[in-house]
């Protein structure tokens, strides 16, 4: 399968009273429809390198290639509609928008769009969603 | 539209605080809407009570025997001019009144039907009648009380060159200003032609006008437009400076009393609003973590400005014309004039509700500057 993600000499220096550098020249790519886990100890920097996965900060040096583009260089706008379209996060903590139905979060990056999402995947969704019912009060 | 849909959730789930913010809005706005009504309607009534009821524009002769001669000319070329609402003309002049031993100094004031028009002649005749083409005088109530006459009788005029003759009283009037009921004998111009001696001449050419406070410019045109030496042509605005200037400053401290809530409301709005923005930088950057662009991510606080302002500037407004009519309502007492007569300028309110709205909007471009800011990483991290 073709790589999703690549990752080309990827460097992040934390700037500050004094330079802290995180990561070291990152080669890695990570095949589409793979399941993949990153294990390191606290402090190895495995936040930091799933933090420039998923374009929420930028490397100092390296390049960053999400489904073919080159990420790293792409204005806020730009990566705003990769993480929209691309990428789906799973946070540490459950960051949810409490003024929005569950419902509403899950559809959340569709409204920001804004777009419908398509026939099969509305259609996931809702057994996915009656099977959640079934089991607890969620609207 | 996602942004509004965003402002909207995020103002309901909050629903205290916005509540109170529009509240907030709303009686600011009630405030500059009631103050603003007040003094326009204070200031027309005290010009209606003081200049409405007189005329506006005088023309009087500049020759020494106080006369205009070619007045018929005069008030054609007035009235081709379109200037101005009522043109009237009067013989007026000076004389006593004898009662026994006792004298007292009037003035003979011969009006045509249009004084009508400005003095409300007939509106204020109390007993008897006004008929501007009979031979009869009206004498006001003051006089009417000091010299103690009755309707149907007669009074002895007396001229400065020892003219005398009667007058059968048609009626009282009351004009409302105790100098005048005292001093002013109403007749004919005709009357006061003959008793005086002007054959055929006026002393005056009287003119109200549309707009009071064109009573100056009107004035000036129609003074280019006659062009003629022997006529003196004055206006009220000229001849109550002092008034003017006494209302000029009142419009001006209403004015600044109007500015002063304008900017309490905006940086109300916009501390408020900045508050939201660091109550929502969680929800904020889940969403640009979620693809919402920079743009989108204001006009959310900018639809929140524009919802407030829009809901508290409607509150206002409606709070403001409560509070107007029941002051009009509450000050009013039976017999007597209302304190004001109420003047509701809908020009005035629509531009008060639309700068509160243009505030709330402007108030709001804070928070959304403050919101391009917000990076989302800082707010992961923070958990």
């Amino acid at each position: 399968m073709a790589n999703i993600v690549e990752l080309r000499q990827i460097e992040k220096i934390y700037k500050g009273a004094g330079d802290v550098q995180v990561l070291f020249g990152i080669n890695l790519s990570f095949e589409a429809g793979s399941f993949n886990s990153i294990i390191g100890q606290s402090g190895s920097g495995k936040t930091t390198l799933l933090n420039i996965i998923g374009t929420l900060d930028r490397p100092t040096r390296g390049e960053v290639i999400i489904a073919g583009r080159r990420t790293d260089k792409l204005s806020k706008d730009k990566l705003a509609e990769v993480r929209n379209e691309i990428i789906g996060f799973v946070f540490q903590f459950h960051f949810l928008l409490p003024e929005f139905t569950a419902r509403e979060n899950v559809l959340m990056p569709y409204w920001i769009q804004p777009r419908h999402p398509r026939k099969e995947i509305l259609k996931r969704f809702l057994t996915w969603w009656a099977c959640l019912n079934s089991r607890t009060n969620w609207r | 539209m996602f942004s509004l849909r965003l402002a909207v959730r995020f103002l309901k789930s909050g629903k205290g605080q916005t509540v109170l913010i529009i509240i907030g809005i709303g009686i600011a706005v009630a405030a500059q809407v009631f103050i603003g009504l007040l003094i326009t309607s204070l200031q027309k009534t005290l010009i209606d009570r003081t200049v409405g009821h007189q005329p506006q524009i005088t023309i009087t002769s500049a020759t020494d025997n106080g006369l205009i001669r070619d007045w018929q000319t005069i008030t054609a070329r007035i009235n081709a001019a379109k200037l101005v609402n009522t043109v009237s003309v009067s013989a007026s002049g000076n004389a006593l009144v004898r009662k026994g031993t006792k004298t007292t100094p009037v003035i003979f004031r011969g009006l045509d039907a249009q004084a009508d028009k400005i003095y409300n002649i007939s509106s204020s005749v109390y007993a008897g009648s006004w008929n501007p083409s009979s031979q009869g005088i009206l004498i006001g109530r003051d006089l009417e009380q000091d010299l103690n006459y009755n309707l149907g009788g007669y009074i002895l005029i007396q001229t400065p060159n020892g003219t005398e003759a009667n007058y059968r009283i048609d009626g009282f009037y009351d004009l409302g200003i105790a100098s005048l009921n005292k001093t002013w004998i109403i007749t004919s111009l005709s009357t006061t032609q003959s008793l005086f001696g002007y054959n055929g001449s006026i002393t005056a050419i009287e003119m109200t006008v549309g707009d009071l406070f064109q009573a100056d410019a009107i004035a000036a045109h129609l003074k280019a437009d006659l062009n003629n030496n022997n006529l003196t042509i004055d206006n009220w605005k000229a001849q109550n400076a002092q008034l003017l200037s006494g209302l000029q400053g009142q419009s001006l401290s209403s004015l600044m009393i109007q500015i002063f809530i304008i900017v309490s409301v905006v940086i109300a709005i916009a501390s408020i609003l900045a508050i939201t923005v660091f109550q929502k930088s969680r929800q904020l950057g889940i969403l640009k973590a979620m693809g919402i662009k920079d743009l989108a991510a204001s006009l959310i606080f900018i639809f929140e400005g524009l919802i407030i302002g829009l809901a508290g500037a409607t509150f206002g407004v409606i709070l403001g014309l409560v509070l107007i009519y029941g002051f009009a309502i509450g000050t009013a007492k039976p017999g007597t004039p209302a304190l004001i007569e109420l003047f509701i300028d809908y020009q005035f309110i629509a531009i008060s509700w639309l700068i509160a709205v243009a505030a709330a909007v402007l108030a709001a471009l804070i928070p959304a500057r403050r919101s391009l800011r917000l990076n989302p990483i800082d707010v992961i991290r923070e958990g």
